[in-house]
């Protein structure tokens, strides 16, 4: 990360220099901007999700989804503790019903809990995952092509399903080429 | 249908936790508090993406870049009207879908290129940004290699997806 930031930050202001020596400051204004403006946006949502997190925890539904998860959980992950596989089960279900902004504070804490606990196999097949989650229903997109008058709207769901599980599938094999479990 | 999956599984988790009597409103405002922190955590993260991104797209290095990549993936079979698309896909999810509103615009919302951007933001992800975001509580800082992975992953999907709607 630190090389792509450098490479594309230094890049970029050097062509800016002779080119538009006057828009660096405007970009890195309005690219902070951009940033805090998200950061409150999250917030708004993430208020909710985490307290309902919470809850969730305290009814006990995340050991019950736990439990239906563990096979899939223990083939991509190898060992885990209890408290892991709850979150897990937790992120990956969230954005399998497409609830992303519940998923994500969830897989920040999965992710700094692997960071602890587990190896770094773990962190980057939950890394992986984050980058190719499979949707039930791939709901901006169907009604982004409806809101245009689509006339069969929902025709992309199997093409988007499939890539999904194509990239998915690679990304899984080429980690564990790479990395030991 | 799906609309009422999440209001009901929210009733269910305040009921189950009111059974096994739990203390809702403390446990509730105790999680909300995390927000907070998460965010502060996450903020710096987002605002170094955000300047690259935007010095990036200003430099006009992004158009280079489209152009330079267009006749790979040309050879490839991905149409060049698609290639902003994939390059901006890894870092801004709404950048991407004015992109995609653009190109079903431009070509018709039920053409085969509109169908292929589609897929393509649908079955893709703002992996700089994950990254950046996952990680921000982490020690363990993300390499580059998860990141190539993915990329690599990835556009072979896209090349799938040019196929498959052909095909579907």
């Amino acid at each position: 990360m630190n090389l792509i930031f450098t490479f594309f930050c230094v890049l970029s202001i050097g062509v800016l220099l002779v080119v538009n020596p006057s828009g660096v400051l405007l970009a890195i204004n309005s690219g902070t901007q951009k940033a805090v403006q998200l950061s409150f946006k999250l917030m708004c949502v993430y208020c909710f999700w985490l307290g309902v997190l919470e809850l969730i925890k305290s009814g006990g539904i995340s050991r019950l989804i736990a439990k239906i998860m563990k096979k899939p959980i223990s083939f991509l992950f190898g060992k885990t503790s209890n408290e892991c596989e709850d979150l897990l089960s937790l992120y990956l279900s969230s954005n399998f019903l497409g609830l992303s902004s519940a998923a994500t504070p969830i897989g920040i804490k999965t992710q700094s809990l692997l960071d602890r606990h587990g190896s770094t196999y773990q962190q980057t097949m939950m890394f992986i995952l984050a980058c190719t989650p499979i949707q039930l229903v791939p709901t901006s997109i169907i009604s982004l092509k409806a809101g245009l008058g689509s006339l069969s709207p929902t025709d992309v769901f199997l093409p988007i399903l499939i890539c999904s599980i194509i990239s998915l599938v690679l990304s899984i094999s080429l980690v564990h080429v790479f990395y030991k479990r | 249908m799906i609309e009422r999956i999440i209001p009901l599984f929210i009733i269910l988790v305040f009921l189950l936790a009111a059974i096994k009597k739990q203390k809702t409103y403390d446990i509730f405002v105790g999680g909300a508090r995390k927000a907070f922190e998460l965010v502060l955590g996450i903020l710096p993260y987002l605002v170094a993406i955000s300047i690259m991104t935007e010095l990036f797209t200003l430099s006009g290095l992004n158009n280079a870049l489209i152009d330079l990549l267009a006749n790979f993936f040309n050879f490839f079979g991905v149409d060049k009207r698609l290639v902003p698309l994939i390059l901006l896909k890894p870092f801004s999810g709404s950048g991407s879908l004015s992109l995609v509103t653009k190109i079903m615009q431009e070509n018709g919302v039920d053409s085969y290129i509109s169908r292929v951007a589609a897929t393509i933001y649908g079955s893709s992800e703002t992996i700089f940004y994950i990254s950046a975001v996952y990680f921000s509580a982490c020690k363990n800082k993300p390499k580059l290699l998860p990141v190539l992975i993915v990329l690599v992953s990835n556009f072979i999907s896209v090349v799938f997806a040019c196929f498959i709607c052909h095909v579907l």
